[in-house]
């Protein structure tokens, strides 16, 4: 599995999207209504066990898409 | 349509030349003519659809050029709009359409399919923002030349602007379920003429709107630079706030608005006293108490920059009183006086004014800006609505000026140990702790407490403050019995829509603690949350 495709397994199960929704490098808070600063919360617990990595707040402060995300794994070291 | 008779919503839009700019969002820019044509355009929509005046059309949107269009066109055309909180849940989205009625619900795209199921099952009729947008005459597919006669023959109806209603605001509910408050055609002018006044606003003046538009102090941003030919930068969210900075600068903006804790983390987890931002005039805080400490930093920061600290309610349309900025350093933690057009009164007892600098009462507030009552609710609004006054529920002290300075909120008191406690004290105590971004003090029952004070502190990125640290600190500070019993240190505060901690949340997770811990005797246990 790409690091996307955990990416997204990891969206779907933080927001409990259905199965077909759509999560790719362009997806932002503006697609997703769950994303709000509560989810994104679970969201960063979600990739950190997903990822077995810690963020920093800096870090969290700065995953705004997808994309951004992709970036700061690839920066950790993660294959993508 | 006489002037006294007229829509508040023809008034907001009234000022500025076609090509002046009105609404901005990332790339977008909307200007005035096209902005009065989209609103036109969906007013009529609305109208030639069966909304008839009065009909409740709700609005759910974040601050994107679709909410300002939508929030305009419902009250342009007669109905009453409903804005709703981004972030309800079933349960209280139903709430809400339940109690006020609602008809239509204009839904962000972003929205729409998470609102579809909840308005069938209330049987409001949904309209969708990519149904709107797009279409041959823009909102509602109504052909341009019908759109005149539509709202001529609209503004041939009476409207009475003190009693017909233009918006319902939903209250925060900080402390208990949220309460629609009805506001009047009268209410939103008169409350825009007073803030616009002091604040000297202009058609330069440009507002970073970050603040939702459903809350009462959102909306009033967007009436006051309408009404003063200004313009207003929308930021969908606050969610990444070195971004939040990129747009006050990047579009100029010569204001920015925000509750406590939109400067506390400014402050605390962004480059905001750092950076520099030339067009930028003056900053506006309401929404609850700016920690004194958190005040001091804020003007050190921004020295060129007027600081306004203001007051307010949904119940007063938004705004009830201001500090003048040159009146920081002799009245420090005042809340200033009343508006121009509003009394306001600290009232012991009895109904009698109170002592200067001696006794404690209530805000009174009378004036064109108290709104009308809460929607289908006739106990509360006899509670709060007396005589035409609004009884605000806040304490307060007054000193021989005039200036007044809120204590608490009436039921924010704590009693530990049978001692009458302002949860504000002890959360501007622990405010004064460099690492502390912000705190929220609640009371739980307690065998020995009687009500034994629970401490909630996010801190800062990197601190490795501990909940012992913040009590010894509360310790050398304040009274033993206002020393909290419990500290924990988490990683946000809970909070409703507008912004203000939802303290219902806290006390509940706080006896959920109590539960799982020593009753009475556990001490700075702190909460497992994200290491620092």
């Amino acid at each position: 599995m790409t690091a996307l495709e955990r990416v997204a397994q990891v969206f779907r199960r933080t927001f409990s999207l259905a199965a077909g929704r759509k999560v790719d490098a362009e997806t932002t808070p503006d697609h997703v209504p769950e994303w709000d600063s509560i989810g994104h919360m679970n969201l960063v617990s979600g990739l950190e066990k997903e990822f077995g990595l810690r963020f920093e707040v800096d870090e969290i402060m700065e995953m705004s898409s997808v994309a951004k995300i992709l970036e700061l794994l690839a920066k950790r070291g993660v294959n993508v | 349509m006489s002037d006294a008779a007229r829509n508040v919503a023809v008034w907001l839009l009234e000022p500025g030349a076609d090509a002046d700019p009105a609404i901005l969002h990332r790339d977008v820019a909307i200007t005035r003519g096209e902005l009065r044509r989209r609103v036109d355009a969906l007013a009529a929509a609305l109208r030639a659809s069966g909304v008839a005046r009065g009909d409740r059309v709700g609005v759910l949107s974040e601050n994107v050029p679709f909410a300002v269009v939508s929030y305009l066109a419902a009250i342009r055309s007669g109905a009453c709009v409903v804005p709703l909180a981004t972030d309800l849940d079933e349960r209280g989205f139903r709430d809400a359409a339940s109690t006020t009625g609602l008809r239509r619900l204009l839904v962000q795209e972003k929205y729409a399919s998470r609102a579809l199921g909840w308005a069938r099952a209330e049987g409001v009729a949904l309209w969708p923002e990519r149904e709107l947008e797009g279409a041959p005459a823009a909102e509602g597919r109504i052909p341009e030349a019908r759109i005149h006669g539509i709202l001529a023959a609209l503004d041939e109806e009476p409207l009475d602007p003190r009693t017909a209603l233009a918006a319902i605001m939903f209250t925060s509910g900080s402390t208990g379920r949220p309460k629609g408050v009805m506001v009047s055609h009268r209410n939103i002018e008169a409350n825009t003429r007073d803030i616009a006044d002091y604040l000297a606003l202009g058609p330069r003046d440009r507002v970073l709107a970050v603040l939702p538009l459903y809350y009462c102090f959102g909306a009033s941003l967007l009436h006051t630079h309408l009404r003063c030919g200004g313009s207003i930068a929308l930021a969908s969210s606050f969610m990444f706030p070195e971004k939040v900075l990129d747009e006050l600068e990047l579009r100029g903006c010569t204001g920015l608005a925000g509750v406590p804790s939109t400067y506390q983390i400014l402050l605390r987890s962004t480059r905001f006293a750092r950076r520099r931002f030339p067009a930028l005039r003056w900053l506006q805080q309401a929404g609850g108490k700016l920690p004194d400490a958190f005040v001091r930093e804020l003007r050190a920061a921004h020295p060129g920059v007027a600081l306004y600290c203001m007051y307010g309610q949904t119940e007063a349309t938004a705004r009830l009183s201001y500090l003048p900025p040159e009146r920081l350093d002799d009245k420090p933690g005042s809340i200033g006086r009343g508006l121009s057009g509003t009394r306001l009164e600290v009232l012991a007892e009895g109904g009698r004014p109170v002592a200067p600098e001696e006794e404690t009462g209530e805000i009174v507030a009378s004036g064109d800006n108290v709104c009308l009552g809460y929607w289908n609710d006739p106990e509360e609004t006899a509670r709060f609505f007396r005589d035409g006054k609004l009884h605000t529920g806040d304490l307060a002290r007054v000193d021989r000026d005039g200036f007044i300075y809120i204590v608490d909120r009436a039921r924010s008191f704590l009693k530990p140990m049978g001692n009458r406690v302002s949860a504000r004290e002890i959360e501007e105590a622990l405010a004064e702790l460099p690492d502390v971004i912000e705190a929220a003090v609640v009371g739980v029952p307690d065998e020995v407490w009687g009500e034994a004070v629970h401490a909630f502190v996010v801190s800062r990125p990197g601190s490795v403050l501990d909940p012992e640290q913040a009590r010894d600190h509360c310790a050398r500070r304040l009274a033993n019995y206002k020393v909290p019993q419990r500290v924990s240190i988490v990683d946000a505060l809970p909070r409703g829509g507008s912004g203000k901690v939802a303290r219902e949340r806290l006390r509940e997770r706080a006896l959920d603690e109590r539960t799982e811990g020593a009753p009475g005797r556990a001490q700075g246990v702190e909460q497992p949350g994200r290491p620092h």
